[in-house]
Parts: C-alpha cells; sequence; structure tokens
C-alpha cells in the first residue's frame, strides 16, 4: 500500500514537472479581430477573429473575447491570410550556394551557412512571407542539403530553423549541371547530355550501396572478434565518408528529394530511377513542362514548385506557358508557386494572381499554391498553412485581397509574433527623416515622404 | 469551254474575296463598352467607329454601320493600347542563346546602329507580350555608352515597316553609374577613393564634341570657302540630330547624384533628353520637375537602390516623381519574356499610392507625349490611330482578362505560343 | 733556418692571423651586459617599482628590483626619464611574412587541373620557411613596443603552421622562439571552381578532413604495430600533417571572418574535440560571448573594427556601416574583457604595426582598462602560447624582451627610445616630419597585383614613375594595357586604363598606398564596382 502511495505521488510530480515544462511562465495572447479571415482550410469569415496564445492559433471564429492582457490588433476589415510559404529560395545563406568543385556534393549542408543578418529575410517579411525552404543551387546533379527557415528576424541561425521539417537533398536535370549555358568556363566536363546527368546519380547510388555493405561487414566482422574473446583481430573500421552518407540518407528516404528539372522526358525518367530505388522524391524545382506529365506526376505522387510566368530565359524553359500552373493543380498534381529570387519572393501573392486568368485557377486554388501546398511539400503543413486552430500563429495581413492588383501586406506575423508592420515602419522612417532635417535644417530634399 | 468558265468564275470570286477582306478591315465598330478615352470623360454604353486604321468616331449615341464587323463589348472596358516605353520586343528569344539575341552590339560607341534593321516581328515575344493589351512600344538597343536608336513599333505586323510608328524614335546615352558602397555577400567594397562617374562624363563630354566639330566642318566644307571637308563618320553623323535637338536621347541614370549631374549634362549639352531609370529620383524629384525632363521608370520587380533608401524605394519613387509634377511612363524592361507585365507594374504603383488615373496616363498619353507621337496615339479620340484594348475588366488587374485587341484599327488575332501549348496539352486525356 | 728562429716566425705568423682575422672566432658581441638605471619599472609580476634597475645578462633578465647593484661589466643607460615594460607581442600576424610568389598557370586552370595549393589546403606550409625578418621590418614593430611576434599564413583553408619569433635578430634560426606552433583553419573557397569553392563545400571539406586525419592516424600507428594481416593505408601528406592537430596534441587556430564562422569554429570545436583559439577576424566576438564563455575561448582579437559585409550594419547602408565602425565594433575588446574571456591582440586586418597600435589606442578609449589592453600584449599571448616561464612579465631568467619609453605604453604620446629583444639593444631615433605633397616613395620596377575577387588571378605591373609622374603598363592573361594616366603623390599613387575584354571596353581605375615593398588599394570600374587590391615588388 505504501509502496503503490509512493509511486502515485512520484507520478504526480513528474506529471507536474512535465506540465508545468509546457505551459510558459507568461504565454502572450494576441487578439486579431474583425478582418476578412482567409482560412484556406474552409471559407472565408467575414469579420472574423484570430486568437493566439504564444505561438499557436488557438480559436478562429467570429466575435471572439480578449482575454485579459491580451494584446488587440484591430484588423479594421484587412484581409489575414495564412503565412505564406516560400518552398523554393536561395536567401539566408552565407558564400556560394552552389558547391562547384564536384560534380556531386551531397555532404555539403547549408544548415553550417545559415546567414541570420541577410536583410532578405526581412525583405521576405515585407512579401508577407513567414516560412522559407533554402538550398543548395543547381549546378549539381546531386547537390547539398537544404533546410527550412522561418522568417524570425533578428533571432540567430540556430533559432531560424524550423524545427522539425524533414531535411531534404537539392538535385538538378538539366542545361544547369551540363553547363550548356557556361561556354568559356572551365574544362569540357562531363556530364554534357540529360543521360550523363542521370547515369551519375545512378553512379552514386551504387557507390552508396556498396559503402553501406562495406559497413554492414565491418559490423559483422567486428561483432565476431568480440565475442572471439582476443582470438580474431579486430577489424580496422572503413574511413567514415560524409559524402557516401549523404547518398545513403536519400536511399533510405531520410532525405526528401527536390529536383530542379524543367523538360518532360528528364522529369518522367527520373521519377522512374527514383521508383527503382525507393527515393522520395517530393517535388520538381520549376518544373516549367509539368504540364505535359500531369498524369505521371499525379501517378508518381511528385508536386512542383514552380514560376507562374517566369520564363523563356534558356532553352528548357521557352516550352512553357503561363497557364501550366492552373492547369497542373487543375489535374490534381500539387503545385506551389515559389520565387528562386529574393526580389520575386516579395510579390509572390501577385503571381498567384496571374493563374487566374492564365489557366483559370479558382482564387481558392491560387491561394493554395501559396500557403497548404508548399506546406505540403515541405512537409510540415501539420504546422503551418492554413488558419485553423493548434497550427502555428504565421499570418500575413493585407490591406485588400492579397490576390487584388492594389494589396499591399502590412503586418507579418510569425509563431503568434509581429516581425513586419508597415504602419511602424513608416513612422520610423519619418522620426529618423525629420531628426535627420533638424540636424541639417539648409539642405533641403526633393518630395520625400 | 466549261473549264475556261470555272476558270473565269473562280478568278472573279477570288478577287471578290479579296475585295470583301479588305472590306472587311475597312470599318470595325465596338459597341454597348465602357470607355476610357484618357482625354475626356468616361463613357458608358457608348460605341468606337474605326476606319481606314483611325477613330472614325467615339460617343454614347452611336450606330453600327451595316458593313462593320462589330465587337459586342458588352460589360467590358476599352482603353487606348498601352505604350510600352521601352523593350527589346523582337530582338531577343531566348536570352541565353546568343544566336537568338541582337539588342547588344559590341563596343562603346554605336549611335548609328537601329534597332529596325533587326526587329523580328513574328518574334513570339510579340504574341505573349501584347496580351495584357499593350499594342505599341518603343524597342531599343542596349550596351556600350552609345548603344544606337529605337523606334516605336506596334506589336503587330507582317513586316517591321508594316508595324512601325517611328523608325528612329530616340537615341539613347547610358550614363556612368556611381558604384554603391556597400557590397553584397561577405566582403565590403571601399568607396572609390576618386570621383570615376565625373571623369566619365567628361570622355562623354569629349566624344560629343568631336562629333560637333566633325558636322561643322561638314557644314563649312559644304558651303565652298576651301574648307576640306571630312572623311564620312557614320557615329557622327548619327548624333547630329541628337545634338541640334531634334533627335531625343533617353539618358539611363540610377543615383540621386547622377541624376543631378546628368541634368546637367544634358543642359550643358542641349540634348533634348528621356531619363529611364531614375530608381533614387524622389530625392531630386523638384530637381528633375524643374529641368522639364520626362521619366521612363524601369520595370518595378527590383530592390531598392540602396538598402536605406527603404524596402519600397522602387514604388515610393514613382509616387513621389509623379506627385512632383515629373512626366512619366511605364516600360516592361529588359526581358521581352516578361513583356505581359507592363500594366503589373503599374498596378505596383498605384498600390503605393500613385492615384490610378496618373497610372493609367502613364500607359498611355504620357508616352505617347514623350515620344512626339501624342497626335496619333495615347487617347481614344476622333483622328487618332485606332490603337484599343478591350479587357473584360480592370487592365491593371492581374485576374483580368483582355478579350479584344485593335492595333492600327484591326482587330488582330490574339493566338500565341502559350495558348498554342495551352490547347494541345489541356487535351491530353487524363488518367 | 735556426729552430728558435723557425718557432718565432710561427708564432708570429699564428698570432698575426689571429689578430688580424678576427672572423677565425666567431664574431664577438661585445654588449652582453646591460644596466638600466633610476627607471620606473612595470614587472607585471608585481606592482610597479618606482624607482629601479633591471639587469640584462646574455640575453636574459638577471635582476630587477628598487636596490639592485649595477655589475661592473654593465652598459648604463640612464632610465630617469623612461618607463619600462615587457615588450609586446603580436598574438597573431603576417606582415612578416613573405609567401612564394605564385605564377597562375592558366592553361593548367582553365583544364582543371587543380592543386591542393588552388584549393587552399595547404597544412604542411610553414612560415618559418617564408618569415622575412629584417631590420626594417622590426623597426615599424620596435616604435611601438613591440619585441615578438606569431606569424602564420592565413589563405585558405588549412592554412599553414605558425611560428613565434623575437624581432631581435635578422638570422631567423636565432630569432626563433617556437616552431610549428599552431595550424590555421580558415573559411575562405577557392578562387576557382576547386572544390570546395562554396562555404558549404569548406565546412563539409573540413569535418571530412579532420575525420580522415584521425583515420588515418590511428590506422597507421595500428599497421606499424602489427603489419600482419592489415591493409596498408595509402600515404598522404596532407593528413600526415593534420594528425598532430586534429588528434589535440596542438592547436588550431580558427580565422573566423564574422560572428558565423565564430560558431561554427566552436562547433567544429566541440564535434572533433580540438584543442583551439578563435582567431576573430571579424571582429564580432561580442556578438558570440555566452557561447564563447561556456565553451572556456581564447581569443586573438583584432583591431580593425569594420563590420564585415555579412553585418546588418554593412546590408543598411554607409551611415550605418560608419556609426558601427566608429560605435559598436571598437567596444569589443572591453566586452570580451568584461565578460571575462581571454583575450590576446592580433594585428591581422590592420595593414601595418602603426595601424594595429592606433586600433589597440582606440579599443581603449572604447572602454578597454589600459592594463588589460596591456596584459593582451603581454602575458595572455606568452600564456596562450606557452611561453610564460620565459616571456610576457619581466622577471629574472625571463627572456630580456623589454620597451624603455617615454610616456605610456600604447598611449598616442608615448616615445619608445630603446627596445631590448633577446637582450640585443635596439636605439630608436625620433621620427622625421610628415611628408607632404612630394612623392616619398618610387615604385619604378615590376610588382604582382592581386585583385580581391579577381579569380586569384595574378597581374603584374610595370611602373615608370618621374618625380610625380607616373606611367607603366599591366600584364593580364588577356593582354598587355598601357595607363592612360597616373601621379604619385606622398605614398599614394593613382593610374587609369582601358582594358578591351570579350567585345567589353572597361575604365579602370586605381589607387593605393605605398609601404616599402607592398601597395594596397582599391581598383574601381566605372558603372560596376570597386575591388580591393594587393601588390608586393618583384625582386631583382
Amino acid at each position: 500500500m505504501k509502496l503503490k502511495t509512493a509511486a502515485f505521488g512520484i507520478f504526480a510530480a513528474l506529471l507536474v514537472i512535465a506540465l508545468s515544462g509546457r505551459l510558459p511562465a507568461a504565454e502572450k495572447t494576441v487578439l486579431l479581430k474583425n478582418g476578412q479571415v482567409i482560412t484556406v482550410s474552409g471559407e472565408t469569415i467575414a469579420g472574423g477573429d484570430i486568437l493566439v496564445s504564444g505561438t499557436k492559433i488557438v480559436k478562429v471564429g467570429k466575435g471572439l473575447a480578449a482575454p485579459a492582457g491580451a494584446e488587440v490588433i484591430d484588423l479594421a476589415g484587412r484581409w489575414a491570410m495564412p503565412g505564406i510559404i516560400d518552398a523554393h529560395s536561395h536567401i539566408g545563406l552565407e558564400g556560394d550556394v552552389n558547391e562547384m568543385g564536384a560534380l556531386l556534393t551531397p555532404e555539403v549542408d547549408c544548415r553550417d551557412v545559415i546567414n541570420p543578418k541577410d536583410i532578405n529575410i526581412f525583405y521576405a517579411l515585407t512579401g508577407g512571407v513567414t516560412s522559407i525552404h533554402t538550398m543548395h543551387g543547381s549546378a549539381n546533379p546531386i547537390g547539398g542539403k537544404g533546410i527550412a527557415l522561418k522568417m524570425r528576424w533578428g533571432k540567430s541561425a540556430a533559432e531560424l530553423v524550423f524545427e522539425g521539417a524533414p531535411l531534404t537533398s537539392k538535385w538538378a536535370l538539366g542545361e544547369n549541371p551540363k553547363r550548356s549555358n557556361m561556354s568559356g568556363m572551365g574544362p569540357a566536363r562531363y556530364p554534357r547530355t540529360r543521360m550523363g546527368v542521370e547515369e551519375s546519380i545512378r553512379d552514386e547510388f551504387e557507390k552508396a550501396k556498396d559503402y553501406l555493405k562495406e559497413w554492414a561487414e565491418y559490423e559483422k566482422k567486428a561483432r565476431a572478434a568480440r565475442y572471439s574473446k582476443g582470438k580474431i583481430t579486430p577489424p580496422l573500421p572503413p574511413k567514415k565518408d560524409y559524402h557516401l552518407e549523404g547518398v545513403a540518407d536519400i536511399l533510405s528516404g531520410k532525405l526528401w528529394v527536390r529536383c530542379h528539372a524543367y523538360q518532360s522526358e528528364e522529369m518522367l525518367s527520373i521519377m522512374r530511377l527514383c521508383r527503382e530505388y525507393g527515393v522520395k522524391l517530393v517535388c520538381f524545382e520549376h518544373g516549367l513542362e509539368g504540364y505535359r506529365i500531369t498524369n505521371e506526376l499525379v501517378q508518381y505522387g511528385v508536386a512542383i514548385a514552380t514560376f507562374e510566368d517566369f520564363w523563356g530565359y534558356k532553352w528548357e524553359a521557352y516550352n512553357t506557358m503561363p497557364q501550366a500552373a492552373s492547369l497542373c493543380a487543375k489535374r490534381g498534381v500539387l503545385v506551389a508557386i515559389a520565387s528562386d529570387d529574393a526580389e520575386r519572393m516579395r510579390h509572390l501573392f501577385n503571381d498567384a494572381a496571374k493563374s487566374v486568368r492564365f489557366g483559370g485557377a479558382t482564387e481558392a486554388e491560387a491561394l493554395r499554391m501559396l500557403t497548404i501546398n508548399p506546406a505540403k511539400i515541405l512537409g510540415v503543413d501539420s504546422r503551418v498553412g492554413t488558419i485553423e486552430p493548434g497550427k502555428d500563429a504565421d499570418l500575413a495581413v493585407f490591406n485588400r485581397h492579397p490576390l487584388d492588383p492594389f494589396a499591399v501586406c502590412e503586418i507579418t506575423m510569425v509563431d503568434g509574433a509581429v516581425y513586419f508592420d508597415r504602419a511602424k515602419y513608416l513612422e520610423e522612417r519619418k522620426k529618423t527623416k525629420d531628426e535627420a532635417k533638424k540636424k541639417v535644417p539648409e539642405k533641403k530634399d526633393g518630395g520625400e515622404v | 469551254m466549261r473549264k475556261l468558265a470555272a476558270i473565269f468564275i473562280a478568278t472573279i470570286l477570288a478577287a471578290a474575296a479579296l475585295l470583301s477582306s479588305q472590306g472587311e478591315q475597312a470599318r470595325l465598330f465596338i459597341k454597348n463598352a465602357t470607355i476610357i478615352p484618357v482625354l475626356g470623360e468616361r463613357i458608358e454604353g457608348g460605341g468606337i467607329l474605326v476606319e481606314g486604321g483611325k477613330i472614325k468616331a467615339v460617343g454614347k449615341a452611336l450606330e453600327a454601320p451595316a458593313d462593320a464587323a462589330v465587337i459586342d463589348a458588352s460589360g467590358m472596358f476599352v482603353y487606348p493600347g498601352f505604350i510600352d516605353s521601352y523593350s527589346h520586343f523582337g530582338l531577343a528569344e531566348i536570352s541565353s542563346i546568343p544566336a537568338t539575341t541582337d539588342y547588344r552590339e559590341i563596343g562603346k560607341e554605336n549611335p548609328e546602329l537601329r534597332v529596325v534593321w533587326a526587329i523580328n516581328p513574328h518574334s513570339v515575344h510579340f504574341g505573349t507580350g501584347r496580351v495584357t493589351g499593350t499594342t505599341s512600344a518603343l524597342v531599343a538597343p542596349a550596351g556600350g555608352t552609345f548603344p544606337g536608336i529605337s523606334a516605336l513599333v506596334r506589336m503587330d505586323g507582317w513586316t517591321v515597316p508594316e508595324m512601325v510608328v517611328k523608325e528612329a524614335a530616340t537615341s539613347f546615352i547610358n550614363f556612368p553609374m556611381t558604384p554603391r558602397p556597400v557590397g553584397e555577400g561577405l566582403t565590403v567594397q571601399k568607396e572609390a577613393k576618386e570621383d570615376v562617374t565625373s571623369k566619365l562624363v567628361e570622355k562623354i563630354r569629349d566624344y560629343l564634341k568631336e562629333a560637333r566639330r566633325y558636322l561643322e566642318l561638314k557644314k563649312a566644307a559644304a558651303a565652298g570657302a576651301g574648307v576640306v571637308a571630312p572623311e564620312y563618320n557614320a557615329k557622327y553623323e548619327a548624333l547630329a540630330p541628337v545634338l541640334d535637338g531634334t533627335l531625343p536621347v533617353i539618358v539611363s541614370v540610377e543615383k540621386a547624384k547622377d541624376i543631378e549631374l546628368a541634368i546637367k549634362f544634358v543642359q550643358d549639352e542641349k540634348l533634348k533628353a528621356i531619363f529611364r531609370g531614375c530608381a533614387q529620383g524622389f530625392k531630386v524629384a523638384d530637381k528633375i520637375k524643374q529641368s522639364g525632363i520626362p521619366v521612363i521608370i524601369d520595370s518595378l520587380y527590383t530592390g531598392p537602390s540602396e538598402p536605406e533608401d527603404g524596402y519600397d524605394a522602387p514604388y515610393r519613387n514613382v509616387v513621389e516623381l509623379a506627385r512632383a509634377g515629373v512626366l512619366i511612363s511605364f516600360s516592361s524592361g529588359d526581358s521581352p519574356a516578361a513583356g505581359k507585365d507592363l500594366p503589373y507594374h503599374a498596378a505596383k504603383a498605384v498600390a503605393f499610392g500613385l492615384p490610378r488615373e496618373e497610372a493609367v496616363k502613364a500607359l498611355t498619353i504620357n508616352p505617347a507625349r514623350i515620344f512626339g507621337v501624342a497626335d496619333r496615339l495615347g487617347s481614344i479620340e476622333a483622328g487618332k490611330d485606332a490603337d484599343l484594348l478591350i479587357a473584360a475588366g480592370d487592365p491593371l488587374d492581374f485576374r483580368t482578362e483582355v478579350k479584344h485587341l485593335v492595333i492600327n484599327g484591326r482587330a488582330i488575332d490574339m493566338a500565341n505560343w502559350w495558348e498554342t501549348l495551352y490547347e494541345k496539352f489541356k487535351g491530353r486525356p487524363e488518367k | 733556418m735556426p729552430h728558435r728562429t723557425r718557432f718565432r716566425l710561427f708564432l708570429i705568423i699564428f698570432i698575426s692571423l689571429f689578430l688580424v682575422n678576427p672572423s677565425l672566432r666567431a664574431g664577438q658581441d661585445l654588449h652582453w651586459v646591460w644596466a638600466v638605471k633610476d627607471a620606473r619599472i612595470i614587472t607585471l609580476a608585481g606592482p610597479p617599482i618606482e624607482k629601479g634597475t633591471l639587469v640584462i645578462r646574455d640575453g636574459l633578465i638577471e635582476a630587477v628590483g628598487a636596490a639592485v647593484p649595477i655589475p661592473a661589466d654593465a652598459e648604463v643607460i640612464d632610465g630617469a626619464k623612461l618607463t619600462i615594460y615587457p615588450g609586446l607581442m603580436d598574438g597573431l600576424g603576417q606582415s612578416l611574412l613573405k609567401l612564394p610568389e605564385e605564377k597562375l598557370d592558366m592553361t593548367r586552370i582553365s583544364s582543371g587541373e587543380f592543386t591542393d595549393k588552388d584549393r587552399g589546403v595547404t597544412p604542411g606550409l610553414n612560415a618559418f620557411d617564408y618569415v622575412n625578418l629584417g631590420k626594417a621590418a622590426f623597426e615599424k614593430y620596435h616604435k611601438l613596443g613591440f619585441t615578438a611576434g606569431h606569424v602564420m599564413p592565413d589563405r585558405g583553408v588549412f592554412t599553414g603552421r605558425s611560428a613565434l619569433f623575437c624581432f631581435s635578430d635578422p638570422d631567423k634560426n636565432k630569432a626563433l622562439l617556437l616552431k610549428d606552433v599552431c595550424l590555421g583553419i580558415g573559411f575562405s573557397p577557392s578562387n576557382f571552381m576547386a572544390y570546395p569553392s562554396s562555404l558549404m563545400g569548406v565546412n563539409a571539406y573540413l569535418k571530412q578532413a579532420l575525420t580522415d586525419a584521425v583515420y588515418f592516424d590511428r590506422a597507421m600507428s595500428r599497421w606499424l604495430k602489427e603489419m600482419k594481416g592489415l591493409q596498408r593505408p595509402e600515404y598522404s601528406p596532407n593528413f600526415e600533417a593534420l594528425a598532430g592537430y586534429a588528434a589535440a596534441a596542438k592547436p588550431v587556430i580558427f580565422l573566423c571572418r564574422n560572428q558565423n564562422d565564430v560558431r561554427r569554429s566552436l562547433s567544429l570545436a566541440a564535434e572533433y574535440k580540438l584543442d583551439y583559439f578563435i582567431a576573430d577576424l571579424g571582429g564580432e566576438a561580442f556578438e558570440v560571448l555566452p557561447e564563447l564563455k561556456n565553451a572556456k575561448a581564447r581569443v586573438l582579437c583584432t583591431v580593425g573594427f569594420k563590420p564585415p559585409g555579412s553585418s546588418l550594419y554593412a546590408q543598411q547602408g554607409k551611415a550605418e556601416r560608419e556609426k558601427a565602425e566608429k560605435d559598436v565594433y571598437p567596444k569589443n575588446p572591453s566586452r570580451l574583457a568584461d565578460a571575462g574571456i581571454p583575450f590576446a591582440f592580433s594585428s591581422l586586418g590592420t595593414d601595418d604595426p602603426k595601424a594595429f597600435a592606433e586600433g589597440i589606442q582606440k579599443a581603449i578609449e572604447a572602454g578597454l582598462p589600459k592594463e588589460k589592453a596591456l596584459e593582451a600584449l603581454t602575458k595572455t599571448p606568452a600564456v596562450f602560447f606557452g611561453l610564460n616561464r620565459a616571456l610576457g612579465t619581466i622577471e629574472p631568467g625571463k627572456i630580456a624582451n623589454v620597451v624603455l619609453a617615454e610616456g605610456e605604453l600604447l598611449a598616442k604620446e608615448m616615445k619608445v627610445r630603446y627596445v631590448f629583444a633577446d637582450g640585443n639593444r635596439f636605439e630608436l631615433k625620433e621620427a622625421k616630419p610628415g611628408e607632404g605633397e612630394k612623392p616619398t616613395v618610387n615604385v619604378t620596377g615590376k610588382w604582382e597585383m592581386t585583385l580581391e575577387g579577381g579569380m586569384g588571378m595574378k597581374l603584374v605591373v610595370d611602373f615608370v614613375q618621374e618625380e610625380a609622374a607616373l606611367s607603366g603598363k599591366m600584364t593580364t592573361p588577356f593582354g598587355v594595357f598601357e595607363f592612360t594616366g597616373g601621379t604619385v603623390s606622398g605614398n599614394s599613387i593613382s593610374f587609369e586604363m582601358n582594358v578591351s575584354v570579350g567585345g567589353q571596353d572597361l575604365d579602370l581605375f586605381f589607387s593605393g598606398t605605398v609601404e616599402g615593398e607592398r601597395m594596397t588599394g582599391s581598383a574601381v570600374q566605372g558603372g560596376a564596382g570597386t575591388a580591393e587590391f594587393t601588390a608586393r615588388r618583384i625582386p631583382g
């Protein structure tokens, strides 16, 4: 009896400790009230409210009450949508985004070079973007590992990482790894054809399999040596090879593969390769000819993170159209609109609007391409991509409907904290200007705001 | 005999068909439209009669003549066709393939090169670039200090001569740019210890001085007086209309300091200038206004010229220039593949404070004035050329479809490369 | 000849040889005992001695104190107006380094044949082999109170090994204190498309190399021990060079360009259990204080104080950057001191010892206590590099590296009168009045120039200077280009030229300052940007 009470006491104590760990000392609450709430998961709520506690959305509805001590943000009829997710970016990284010294570089990791002071993180917020996937460039058939980040501007590199997001491997097919547009830069290098690009990936898979076999054999021999009590000399382990371990992680499915590709035949061929080796190919980057193989994309379950209308800059980007994103979406492909560029990232919501005219996407589908679709591609759709209770409070507030041509992003919130507020930004700018004017009264500028 | 008769009849029918096809183009009537003439009041439920390539009549109480082809524009909006103030339409197909690009010649001084010698009228980008309502565009050369002479062309035609509105629209001077003091990446670039920009401007002045000298000698030699005529120099010849102010010259400038330098430069050299870019124009907007120089706004798909200008600098720049009374117009910029985005740049400026009417003017009558074709283009008025866009909504809205385009009085076929691919591949059976 | 006469002749010849040819006996140094009397002595081993005597014998400190007798054989210096300090040590620099001139074979590069050097992998490159000691070099340091310094190559990923020298003798064998002290690890990718050519690649490469070095070492020792039944490992000179450092037998120095590199270094050091120093080239250690403290890191602190390009200040425009350079970064040393993180000063990032001293003064003005500054130049570096039994303070038995100065050390008005290094006395004369507009340098001759970001391309410049007029030509892989103008004023030069490359016509303007055999400056291309350059005169 005594033992039971003691055990119960210990259990209760542990429970209290566990729970107290979960409940932060003072959870900040924010009520965003009276806005047009685009939930993406369901209907848009006119005159809707969003209650945020800590980093999470707690309630979504109408006429919500503000808890004691809550900060209230009056949306005043403005439009709130889930924070935009840019599935294809290269911002927030230090140094070259391509490791061009070797053909295949799976040992290279973007996580090692996160630059939290990159001002493009702030620019992302001004465009309503709250998380991104930033990654290696497209110089290599198998490039380095990418990382998902939340735009928590001002925090350290470690704090920017979108915790729990699957790790990724960036591949590239086509003109870039073939170096078709780089005449004069370096010697002729294999591969020069799309066939060669695919073969270099196959080769590496086989090498990784051999590497894993080598280690398995070593483990066997080491075990035998241990049990032989000194009779068998313990073997020397094989050399640890980060490069082949990177490939092994691709083969095991630990890394989600994001493959830059343009032409339909190379996409189809690589899908078959990935099926053959059991590789988790999640998304084609750009995939501008994806509209030609929508049946196969659906069959193999591969998404595309594409441009709405950036095209024609090289041959493999020529046979495409702005209707591609809508056509793919209509035919069941998971489509995200991504930027691949720090400047385009700031107006992804404009790009999505174009898909309404080109290809006839519905406004709801266009908004999904900015939110829940990229969230699924990043593997974080349980956390972000819609405005629903339990999800992260990642929101973007616009002065008009986000697909409206005159929409401006006014507030961007990540994890319940406002990281961009246009009104405050303009106030600060005016203040700095007035102070500067006071110091130098004789200097006159031409009409500045 | 029968055979002969058959041939005879066939010929007559063919001739009739030919006549009637010409007749088809002769008159066009647009009815039930909301008309935004740009100069003048909006007309609800109005009509436009187009004849012989011109706007014959505009008004509320117009009736369609019997022989006119009719476009029923119920629920739609008619604007003057948009004018793109800077592009490379027809000079580039795929930018990474040199064989398909022709807008940038080698060398610093090429003022005599004319883009009309190289524009491909069937470039895929004419077809795709006009889908949002652009009916004419300035096609420009690039590169070096004096890249050449641009042309104002329509976005449709069988040959370049059929498309040309102005064969020699403007010349160009690419002004040197003071480099950014702050570097990108890990290394911070130092400020130049010397005033390199002024040195380079001196070089340009010297070149113009040489051109003037050449022209003077030529004039004196022609007048007799025993002066030996100089050897023919195509470049200096090409600069003659620039130097006497008859051919406007587009000067590309970015930084506030460089803009001030450029204003002084064009005034000293007595050039009829148009500025392009002026990313930091908002800092010296009053000075630009005083100078009377119009500004062509470059593509707004760009960040601030310097980080401290603010993340919204490109947009508020447009607003500030317009507010100061500078004559502005929009352009789609360096990439013909992005040509259709012309009205979207205007929309972005409106989003950040430019009055919508000003934005529409900057797409229509302003560029017409800037390029000296306001008597022909830029508004819907009787007597002007019939370049019109008919849209199923606000043409500044991404979601709007432009249903018809009338160029030079003809309702053109809006088929384009994108439509070709779309029609073909949406027909693939789904599994 | 009679017997006695022959012997006398022999004696005369022998003695005359002895007297006339002193080289038969090694050059005799007659100045090995010194006494400085009545001076104020800061020993750093106890309270300052207001009026005392220092005795130096045979390169070591013999005695120091208030009532020390002056030996009979000592040469005496009157220290009445002087204060004696321990000689300062430059914790890490490379101004004394003269790395081998490299003739870049463009055909080899463009065909993709890269050497380890191209990749920046030179762990065997030894500072000792390439140090350039000499009176001129020493004088620059002595003038500011420095008597010893730590030299290390700093290019690439595994940059090379360092060496510590006394600034006492042009013969490096005599001046050497310690050799193969530290291995430099840098984060700069190669200038060509050689692996690693990106920062991420450098990170991945470092991890693999450190793993491989340890593995190689274990495999090698195992094979040497047993041999029977084992595959012998393939030899690698790089891994052999790395082995000692990878196994933490000796320290590495991480060359950190910014705070991200500092964090990266701490993480690598923890993962691979390295003994290390953080060379804070970016001057941003103050952003990483808690991590440095937890890791018990030791820092080599620089005083250039320019915000690195990755910092927010640099990205937010000139005004912000200059403000940070004035107000924020100079506080770095005092913040390290406040947080109790041990650091020594390093001259990396400054052009010459004078700029180094000025940087230290800035740090003091920004709040670093003078005693801490002095410590970071004396005791701390001695401890860091295992030399505290021989240097860092003025105590009997330690090496006689001392500074005799009028005024306070490190102050602007300070004048160094004498410096002892290894007991060798150096007297310092007054500096001449400052130069005017007239040229104070003559750059006529061949110089080898490297443009930052110029793909490692080396350019050869032929200068012809006549009074203040500068002409010449530049030889590049793309052709030879004549100057279109140039002037020399004081020790500043400027010149311009027009370069035609691939159909592009570029106007380039160069301006720089000349210090001895070295030139630094910037090149501007109208309309595109600026690039830094350094140039070294080509001897002969």
